[in-house]
């Protein structure tokens, strides 16, 4: 009853912010934009058919030529928009929706009567947590069933893998999240929770970035900064990986994976090899691994959280 | 079944309590051994001036802030005990209400996180809402409500779990001469149900009207502590009104122990033999008496006192003067 309340007040907070109907907003533009093209056996249509570009047309030409079928074609479009939509625009969007939840929860005189119900304060913490891992996964179901459809329809593509890009958005946020409710418990103020969420962001991706780099620059390089960017990747949370998983789960069935050729800059033999392996690595990044580590250093962070909270005097 | 801390007649039973804010040069010493016994079914005033620490206090008594050391029970269980809370109703001060709630949601949100079954808060909120006056604006939102309807609405939301003990923090705080009026009839009213009422507030003549005990607290101690007659005993003079002109006689009052305020003659202390004697002076002067009165002092007059005797000695914590225990 004392969770569900809880929950049900960040809906009802959620509700009243702007921010969440600029999100609702966004998704219909973004479905409406994906609706407007249109796939089928022998072309693209855009503005329900005002405009048409046939397959057969020299504007295909290289990577697209390789492609070749239409589905293919089609998926590799949808994980693009999910990875743009995931990877950026929405988990900066759900942090700046529910970033003000806690520091508002605990500004003096609001925090009083809360903490003076027959509740623990850890229960009273994990119900404001949920209601915001709640508010994600509705905006995520409704971006993700929207868009799903619309590839169904309009791109003749129906891919069940894509549906389990609603979990894999809100553990992505999820892993954002946790800083966020750290440092919102720790200062209260909104607009800290968010930046240090953004910097944290920004480090959680580094170890990756920083082996991607080495192993093209040096591909058989095993120094200090390898293995520190290797440690660090298995710390932090993954978040570059969520969208190579969410990919993969959406393409589930298809032969996405179509060979790259080795992009023009690297003549290296070495260097192509690495791009390869590289390639090859991404597509067997275990989901479980992945995500397991990274939700470990979540609860690490949540509990943190928790603890500072109940140790709080308001 | 009861245990034997449950059936003591405390509603409200602290005992040195301590509470610090703060390291080093910043160190603040909001609470320095506070003791306090409310009765049940009494209506309790904390008195005292600002920063004394009757916040801090209060607040640790609804677990929203943490002790530094603290003994004693709430209704009988010990002091930080959750489970008690449910039976506990809370008004703090300067209250910051979901402005995205209306008044209804409000009362249910909160009844609902003192585990008040649905139907019993959906009755309680139709009736509190009619009791302080507020049936009208139930759907509005609360972002719309002036600071006298918060108050009301705290004051509800208060008394959602239908709680045996209720702890008010400035409940009148802007609230109009009216609403004051309305809020003292609801306290009497919840008095009248057998339920214990601790208020923290700095109208004193709101206290001296529904209190039955009250405590002094200044500077995180318990100055003083009682029923306002025990309080006030010691705190009467008699004032003797004359027509005439009385200044000549400013040596001899002073030689018995009187003065003389704003053309009246004031007898210190509960005397009645020297307030005797000093008629009959006047009687051989020949001046005629108006009145004589016994004048009780206000809580007011007792604060100020107070706060006079604990500034008289600095450094030394006042002296608290707890009545004898039940």
């Amino acid at each position: 009853m004392q969770t569900w309340a809880l929950i049900a007040d960040c809906f009802r907070e959620a509700f009243d912010r702007k921010i969440f109907w600029v999100m609702v907003a966004i998704t219909l533009i973004v479905t409406s934009a994906m609706a407007c093209i249109g796939f089928d056996e022998r072309g693209i249509s855009f503005l329900f058919g005002v405009w048409r570009l046939e397959y057969s047309n020299p504007a295909f030409h290289g990577g697209l030529a390789a492609i070749g079928i239409p589905l293919k074609f089609v998926a590799a479009i949808a994980i693009n928009i999910l990875d743009t939509f995931v990877g950026w625009i929405g988990a900066v969007l759900a942090l700046v929706a529910t970033a003000g939840i806690f520091p508002r929860f605990m500004e003096r005189g609001a925090i009083d009567v809360p903490l003076a119900k027959p509740l623990p304060r850890w229960k009273l913490f994990l119900g404001k947590y949920l209601g915001s891992m709640v508010f994600i996964l509705m905006q995520a179901t409704l971006f993700v069933a929207l868009t799903f459809v619309v590839i169904g329809l309009r791109w003749r593509a129906w891919l069940p893998g894509y549906l389990l890009s609603i979990p894999l958005m809100v553990i992505l946020f999820s892993y954002l999240y946790g800083v966020c409710a750290l440092v919102g418990v720790m200062t209260r103020s909104t607009a800290t929770a968010i930046l240090v969420s953004l910097a944290a962001w920004l480090v959680f991706a580094t170890p990756a970035t920083v082996l991607q780099t080495m192993s093209i620059v040096q591909p058989r390089g095993n120094g200090r900064i390898v293995q520190v960017a290797r440690l660090a990747r298995w710390v932090l949370p993954k978040t570059g990986e969520v969208a190579y998983i969410a990919g993969r789960w959406a393409g589930a069935g298809i032969e996405l994976d179509v060979p790259v050729p080795p992009p023009a800059g690297f003549a290296d033999d070495n260097q192509a090899a690495a791009m390869r392996e590289l390639s090859e690595q991404q597509l067997k990044i275990s989901a479980l691994k992945s995500i397991g580590s990274s939700l470990a250093f979540e609860l690490v962070i949540v509990l943190l959280a928790m603890r500072r909270f109940s140790k709080t005097d308001f | 079944m009861l245990t034997v801390t449950e059936m003591t007649n405390w509603a409200v039973d602290l005992i040195g309590v301590r509470k610090t804010y703060g390291r080093g040069a910043r160190r603040i010493e909001a609470l320095r051994g506070v003791d306090i016994q409310v009765g049940r079914g009494e209506i309790f005033g904390l008195l005292g001036p600002n920063g004394a620490g009757k916040s801090t206090l209060v607040k640790i008594m609804m677990t929203v802030v943490h002790p530094d050391q603290a003994m004693g029970t709430i209704l009988g269980r010990p002091l930080g005990n959750r489970k008690k809370l449910a039976v506990i109703g809370y008004l703090p001060e300067n209250h910051r209400f979901p402005p995205y709630l209306s008044g209804r949601q409000l009362l249910e949100y909160y009844a609902a996180l003192a585990k008040v079954e649905r139907t019993r808060r959906r009755k309680n909120a139709e009736r509190l809402l009619e009791r302080v006056g507020m049936s009208a604006w139930a759907a509005t939102r609360i972002s719309k409500y002036s600071k006298g309807m918060m108050q009301r609405l705290g004051l509800a939301q208060a008394l959602m779990n239908d709680p045996e003990l209720v702890v008010l923090d400035e409940p009148t705080d802007g609230v109009d001469p009216v609403g004051r009026r309305d809020i003292r009839n609801l306290l009497l009213e919840l008095k009248s149900q057998r339920k214990t009422i601790f208020l923290n507030s700095h109208l004193l003549s709101e206290l001296e009207m529904v209190c039955d005990r009250v405590a002094i607290l200044i500077e995180g101690l318990v100055a003083r502590q009682g029923t306002l007659a025990e309080l006030t005993e010691h705190t009467v003079d008699y004032r003797i009104t004359v027509s005439g002109n009385v200044d000549a006689l400013r040596p001899d009052l002073e030689a018995r122990g009187a003065a003389l305020q704003n053309g009246e003659i004031v007898v210190p202390g509960h005397d009645l033999t020297k307030v005797n004697e000093l008629v009959d002076l006047l009687r051989a002067r020949k001046l005629l008496i108006e009145s004589v009165k016994p004048h009780r002092f206000s809580l007011e007059d007792i604060l100020v006192q107070t706060m006079g005797e604990v500034a008289a000695q600095p450094g030394a914590p006042p002296v608290a003067r707890p009545v004898a225990r039940r």
